[in-house]
């Protein structure tokens, strides 16, 4: 099948792209050192509790519970999602765009069109060529912690399932941007602008977006506690962060992917409506992208045409 | 009846064998404007059929409808005996297509990009067919050899062999010799006219060289402001319009009306 044909190439052409090699070395790298780096930050504070305790022991005083008493091996990994939202979907976003801009710029659309093949099939092809792409950083990135969190804490079954859920919602999360990138280099005309645009929207969800969420808090950045006083405009505070939230693409991940961690506490009934919205944002990026392709004219679709 | 001046639908000759373009009233508008209008000619097996006009007369919309790319506002046209709108894929498997300004997957070898090419056009092991065009096309030195490093003219020599790899029965030609130094022109016309004298491919060749038409093409047509002013076989135009010295003077005159040059 011809769409089976296209995708073995776009994994090929993607296999190639040495810029996108970068990011995905930076990407496996922050995996790999994620747990460490967990691991290192809850061991200096195990050891400043445990100096500390001493201390106090010494001086007859009561000992306070460790701060870490109720952590649990996969919170060594948290800076993940932090990865992911950042390294994760700008490599994502550049896998899309040079997908959609690949054959542009190659100005084949016109031979490869002329031939026996629908936009179905080419289109379907590309598509799951940067799908699987993206599969394979999962699956890479989910073996790795696995691996360094057996060897630095071990692991339950509930922890394997747990990294598995993890990794499936960031695959669709990082699909859902992956897709922006290459619905805008489909209709662009101009390659520095369609890789732009995405970049902005990523922005925008990642940092402008939550501001008028969590961030509304004075300490909301830092630590998503609601505050247990009174803030000033706290109504107007309320009313616009209730507002926006549902658009929070990043809160939505942030909490299940806390979830998935164990670091948020959470009950799993609450992630339902969050993983309902990303799964929402991922079928309106398909749609668009949909859409694109439809409308997509292949005798105009060269860059140069 | 042949050689009808400033007329919209016209045939080479008298019996009509062997027609491999059949094109009937066609039009392409978008919005107001009309950039192929009501065009209607006809091309025998075997033909190199030369298009030509000025910049922005309508010859690359012609040609990306006759491709399937583009669909015809209306009219109709037949291309290897399947109709292009209603029956595009079996137009699609029928033709070749080299576009003007193809630059293909730099950072594929010659040969990798063939062998893509080819599995779409659904040859299913490419291997010896690709070594067979390489060889006629007198390429076989760039198999190896990542189409970034190619120059111009190897590039066209490679956009030829992907045109041709699945045996096309029409080869169709957007201004081919575009860019190219003079060897590369040399190159790419003795290309063309030994795959038609070996193969006896029908070629429509988009041009505004006229030189390439008096040396490549065995009738021609003329296109201004999307209108199909004239058609006939080169041999005929020339002896109609012996008077003018060049196919330069031959064109104007066509397109300014000039039938009275004419004998």
């Amino acid at each position: 099948m011809r769409s089976s044909l296209i995708a073995k190439n776009e994994i090929a052409s993607i296999v190639r792209d040495k810029t996108l090699w970068v990011l995905f070395a930076v990407f496996v790298f922050m995996t790999l050192i994620s747990a460490f780096i967990g691991w290192s930050s809850q061991h200096t504070v195990q050891e400043v509790y445990s100096a500390s305790a001493a201390q106090l022991r010494a001086q007859g005083m009561d000992i306070p519970p460790s701060p870490l008493a109720d952590s649990t091996p996969l919170s060594l990994d948290k800076n993940m999602i932090i990865y992911t939202l950042l390294i994760g979907v700008l490599m994502a976003i550049c896998m899309g765009h040079n997908a959609g801009m690949r054959e542009r710029k190659a100005s084949v659309m016109k031979i490869i069109f002329s031939r026996p093949v629908s936009k179905l099939e080419f289109f379907a092809g590309k598509i799951l060529g940067l799908g699987a792409i993206l599969l394979f950083t999962m699956l890479l990135a989910a073996f790795i912690t696995t691996v360094t969190s057996l060897l630095l804490t071990g692991l339950s079954s509930q922890d394997l399932l747990n990294i598995f859920g993890f990794y499936v919602l960031s695959f669709i999360y990082l699909c859902t941007f992956a897709m922006f990138g290459f619905s805008f280099a489909l209709v662009m005309s101009d390659e520095t602008i369609a890789l732009l645009i995405p970049i902005i929207i990523w922005l925008s969800f990642t940092f402008v977006i939550p501001e008028f969420t969590l961030a509304l808090y004075p300490t909301g950045s830092l630590n998503p506690v609601i505050p247990v006083v009174s803030t000033p405009h706290e109504a107007t505070l309320n009313a616009i962060a209730d507002i926006v939230r549902p658009f929070s693409l990043v809160d939505h991940y942030k909490e299940v992917e806390g979830y998935f961690l164990q670091v948020s506490g959470s009950a799993w009934q609450d992630q339902l409506y969050h993983i309902g919205a990303i799964l929402a944002w991922f079928i309106l990026s398909l749609a668009a992208c949909a859409l694109v392709i439809k409308r997509f004219n292949p005798a105009a679709g060269d860059l140069n045409a | 009846m042949s050689g009808l001046i400033q007329g919209n639908y016209m045939e080479i000759d008298g019996s009509l064998p062997n027609i491999v373009i059949d094109v009937r009233s066609l039009t392409k508008k978008y919005g107001d404007f009309v950039a192929v209008n009501n065009v209607s000619f006809r091309v025998r097996k075997g033909e190199v059929f030369g298009f030509i006009g000025h910049n922005g007369a309508g010859k690359t919309t012609t040609v990306n409808m006759l491709t399937t790319l583009l669909q015809p506002t209306s009219g109709i046209a037949k291309v290897a005996g399947f109709e292009i709108v209603k029956e595009y894929m079996e137009v699609k498997k029928r033709i070749g297509y080299l576009p003007e300004n193809l630059q293909l997957y730099e950072s594929m070898t010659a040969y990798e990009n063939l062998a893509y090419l080819g599995k779409l056009s659904g040859i299913v092991n490419p291997d010896a067919r690709i070594l067979e065009v390489l060889t006629f096309l007198d390429a076989t030195g760039y198999k190896d050899k990542k189409i970034g490093e190619c120059s111009k003219g190897m590039r066209q020599k490679i956009g030829i062999a992907q045109a041709i790899l699945h045996k096309p029965e029409v080869l169709f030609l957007d201004e081919p010799t575009s860019g190219l130094d003079p060897q590369g022109v040399k190159q790419l016309r003795d290309s063309v006219l030994k795959l038609n004298e070996q193969t006896g491919m029908t070629i429509f060749v988009n041009t505004h060289l006229l030189s390439e038409v008096t040396r490549m093409c065995t009738s021609l047509g003329v296109l201004s402001h999307g209108h199909l002013i004239y058609v006939d076989s080169l041999a005929k135009t020339l002896e109609r319009f012996k008077n003018e010295e060049s196919l330069e003077e031959i064109y104007l005159s066509i397109e300014h009306g000039g039938e009275a040059n004419a004998k």
